[in-house]
């Protein structure tokens, strides 16, 4: 008999066990669900807003519809996946809102990233949204959230090669452009 | 003009993002959660109201059909570890209640809901709280599946259904085992000493079925013994007094549940060997981005080549460990292999006097040669 080689699988401890316990009102399934991917919530938003006050909005709208939405998940070993689609959505129709109720707030940057402690961080943040692709920032955003780039990849169904590729050449853009700035 | 590294950039943006999401959210959230999905789920009520009940009357106007297809149990799926649960199935195969059988049963279920997914899924979902909760690991991470249902091609087919799912999660889990399946008629009237068995020592049906014919193929076990036993003690017991149980529970020719200790061992060697290895390529796929960043701005790249280079020679090694260890697996059970064939030789009848359903295809049912139990498979995963 052969013995079957086991592949490694990816594990941000996020499986569709957890969601099943969000489901039926686990709190503490929750806390743990909701500790483990708010920064991986907070940038997608983040990439597709650009809006820090947004994306902290749709980050509690994304971990609501989550608790709505769990009865319905489909255990198909791809939560995290589940769980873009589901920020990705709620950022596109904030986006949408905003542009039919003329509602975009042109906040001082001061005010928009108050947040951040310091000037540098302030300054690389900036940049980053200014300059990087929704598709860039999103990779750039979600690695340095704690992901991995396996895990980007296989969240966005992109070959990992894209994935390395565009991060690498996400960080020289903002890093030339932080020179000449 | 200022100049960043790559990881400053990465600091930067990693700080930045902790700063940014604020952990006194998760309490708002459930807070909020708690009154608007109440408010909504009360709006959604009346709208919904009238034309459920038309519904109910068109069901109820339409006769059985609904409750049969829907609410009536088809297949009933049991599951033993020692932990035992019921699933219900209705005819589309969907769970519609489970139902712990002991205490541990009832602790496993406790934080889980499997209704309306498939038994599949249902039991990977258990599984994963057998895993958390320890049931299921090291040596004897053996799982007694039961299938009842009237139609037995259906009950088959669930039956390996089950099998491959539950394989392949252990699988994932790196836990080595055996499952074992038995397939049955859904019982109307239970034979009176297995109803004793059940009511005297508060088992599953599949558990005491399984445990009065094992009784039958050894006069010094006792079922009060048996009975208290998890699945995976019971098969240590038989491996150890070297009881054959093919014809009780079928068995394939190329595996058996009887594994020397040998073999054993050797199997978890070989997991573990696999799981370093597998963190080893992990390790060098991480040398290898920070080496590409670093060569890229041309700082540090000495120290990530190194890291690179030693994390290469760790997973070299790991490689070579894993081969090692999957040379003495094969040979602890080419081993385990002789012992069976001159095993399988000496009980190759049932007690009944029938030739013994022993299949060639792996996870697929045998015909039993005992009165209740119509049909089973056992498999050994590796």
């Amino acid at each position: 008999m052969k013995v079957k080689l086991i592949n490694i699988s990816i594990n941000s401890g996020i499986n569709d066990s957890l969601i099943n316990k969000v489901s039926i009102g686990n709190k503490k399934a929750f806390d743990e669900l909701y500790e483990k991917t708010k920064k991986i919530v907070f940038s997608i938003a983040l990439s597709i807003t650009k809006s820090p006050s947004d994306a902290e909005d749709i980050t509690q709208e994304v971990y609501i519809k989550i608790l709505e939405k769990s009865e319905s998940y489909k255990n198909n070993g791809k939560p995290l996946a589940w769980i873009y689609a589901i920020a990705r959505n709620q950022s596109i129709s904030l986006i949408r809102k905003n542009k039919k109720t003329d509602e975009v707030d042109r906040l001082e940057d001061d005010v928009r990233f108050s947040c951040v402690d310091k000037e540098i961080d302030k300054l690389i943040l900036k940049s980053a949204l200014e300059i990087l692709s929704e598709e860039e920032l999103q990779i750039v955003m979600l690695h340095n959230s704690g992901l991995k780039h396996k895990e980007i990849a296989k969240m966005l169904d992109i070959q990992l090669s894209t994935i390395l590729s565009k991060y690498n050449r996400s960080l020289i853009k903002m890093r030339k452009f932080l020179e000449y700035n | 003009m200022r100049s960043f590294s790559n990881r400053q950039i990465e600091r930067s943006l990693q700080k930045s993002i902790n700063n940014m999401t604020s952990t006194e959210m998760s309490p708002n959230i459930t807070n909020n959660y708690k009154e608007e999905y109440k408010m909504k789920k009360n709006k959604l009520f009346l709208p919904f109201l009238v034309p459920a009940i038309a519904l109910f009357i068109a069901v109820f106007g339409l006769g059985t059909n609904y409750y049969d297809k829907n609410l009536k149990v088809n297949s009933n799926i049991t599951l033993d570890v020692n932990p035992s649960i019921v699933l219900s199935t209705n005819y589309y195969n969907k769970v519609i209640k489970a139902e712990a059988l002991n205490d541990d049963g009832e602790e496993i279920l406790k934080d889980i809901n499997v209704n309306n997914l498939k038994p599949e899924e249902a039991t990977n979902i258990i599984i994963d709280e057998l895993i958390k909760e320890g049931y299921l690991e090291g040596d004897g991470a053996n799982v007694l599946l039961t299938v009842e249902n009237n139609d037995l091609v259906k009950a088959k087919e669930i039956e390996s259904n089950l099998l491959e799912s539950v394989n392949s999660k252990l699988d994932e889990e790196y836990i080595a085992g055996t499952v074992i399946t038995q397939v049955d008629t859904i019982r109307k009237n239970i034979d009176e000493d297995i109803k004793s068995l059940m009511d005297t020592y508060n088992i599953s049906y599949s558990k005491a079925i399984f445990i009065s014919n094992i009784i039958k193929k050894d006069a010094t076990l006792r079922v009060e013994d048996l009975a208290k036993l998890r699945i995976s003690e019971i098969s240590k017991l038989l491996n150890e007094k070297n009881i054959d149980i093919s014809d009780i529970v079928g068995h394939n020719n190329e595996d058996s549940m009887y594994e020397s200790a040998a073999l054993t061992q050797a199997k978890k060697g070989l997991t573990k060997a696999e799981q370093a290895k597998n963190q080893a390529e992990n390790k060098v796929q991480t040398a290898t981005e920070e080496l590409q960043n670093q060569m890229k701005t041309n700082q540090n790249a000495e120290v990530a080549e190194k890291a690179y280079q030693e994390a290469e020679q760790a997973r070299v090694k790991a490689e070579q460990e894993a081969i090692a260890a999957q040379k003495a697996y094969e040979e602890a059970e080419a081993e385990a292999n002789k012992g069976n064939t001159t095993q399988n030789t000496e009980t190759n009848q049932n007690s009944n006097g029938e030739t013994s359903g022993t299949s060639s295809s792996s996870n697929q049912g045998n015909t039993s040669g005992t009165n209740s139990t119509n049909g089973n498979g056992t498999s050994n995963r590796n």
